[in-house]
């Protein structure tokens, strides 16, 4: 009885902590929307580093973005052993592979959202431009909740493989909206 | 649920910050940029030459040429875009950033349809007269 109250406490903490986190991250999504709705877009360009447009540059980043995310869900599949085929624990260096490409994907994300707000705001002429900008706020808000629910104790086993599921199918819904138009209506290699 | 900096959590905290504090910034002045210079003259007898100006992802429309005139499409954005008609009568192709380009309008009137072939979401009319 005594066991039962005490596993019972932290699981309940630690679910009141997820949901804080899920409003956090919800918080997130709005707020990024609500700034791209109610902020003028400058129509501007960013720096676009050796890409002959800013256009060509986001969809290449987010190319990137989307590869990286793929090298998580492999990852960490190896680190909850579910590779198939591979029966040997993950070794410690997956895990540093995990947690820096997690960090590299999210840098390489920083000036693709940034053009998309600051410069082309939110738009609603075309399907794939409204689910583009709803994935791409809700990208932001997931990795919040992800990155926050890393640290909880206490959360069901299920959690962070649900919330990493949740964000390389985000990240690969932004691609397709994105680089895959990019690619298929302006040009590919588009360089 | 405490929240160990460890150095990912540090360059993605350090990223986000740095990236709102970005978004905060105004545009640039829009009068120090070069202006894009007028259509040339057409010698006389000739239709009229027309300058549409691209700017903040817009044509500014509605434009009305005459048949056969030149259509001089400056882009003024600092994204590229096209002026592509949606019956094929006329397309720029891509028209960089800061640079123009010149089409004959078609000699045929009527209304004309006309997108961004990069940014869908830009269309306007051109009215052939």
């Amino acid at each position: 009885m005594t066991a039962s109250t005490t596993s019972g406490a932290p699981a309940r903490r630690g679910t009141v902590k997820l949901l804080i986190s899920a409003a956090i991250g919800a918080a997130v999504s709005v707020a990024l929307g609500v700034y791209a709705n109610v902020h003028e877009p400058t129509g501007e360009q960013i720096l676009h580093g050796g890409f002959p447009s800013v256009l060509s540059m986001k969809a290449w980043l987010t190319t990137g973005v989307a590869v990286l995310a793929l090298a998580q869900a492999v990852s960490a599949m190896w680190m909850w052993g579910r590779l198939p085929r591979i029966t040997r624990p993950a070794p410690r260096w997956v895990a540093h592979a995990h947690r820096w490409t997690g960090t590299a994907a999210f840098l390489l994300s920083l000036p693709v959202a940034y053009h998309c707000l600051w410069s082309l705001g939110w738009r609603s002429t075309d399907v794939r431009v409204v689910l583009h900008g709803l994935l791409g706020c809700a990208f932001f808000g997931a990795f919040t909740v992800k990155m926050l629910a890393l640290r909880i104790e206490g959360v069901s086993k299920w959690t962070l493989p649900v919330l990493g599921s949740a964000l390389v199918v985000v990240l690969t819904a932004i691609w397709l909206t994105s680089s895959l138009w990019f690619f298929t209506n302006v040009g590919f290699p588009g360089l | 649920m405490a929240l160990r900096f460890t150095p990912t959590v540090a360059i993605c905290a350090v990223g986000a910050v740095v990236a709102g504090g970005l978004l905060a910034l105004p545009p640039v002045d829009k009068a120090t940029q070069p202006p894009i210079p007028a259509p040339p003259a057409q010698p006389g007898g000739t239709p009229t030459a027309v300058a549409i100006t691209i700017e903040n992802f817009d044509f500014g429309q509605p434009r009305t040429v005459s048949t056969g005139a030149d259509v001089q499409v400056s882009n003024a954005d600092a994204e590229a875009h096209t002026m592509t008609a949606r019956n094929g009568a006329f397309d720029t192709g891509s028209v960089d950033e800061g640079t123009s380009v010149t089409f004959k309008a078609p000699s045929v009137p009527g209304t004309y349809e006309f997108y961004c072939d990069i940014h869908p979401s830009m269309t306007g009319q051109l009215v052939v007269d």
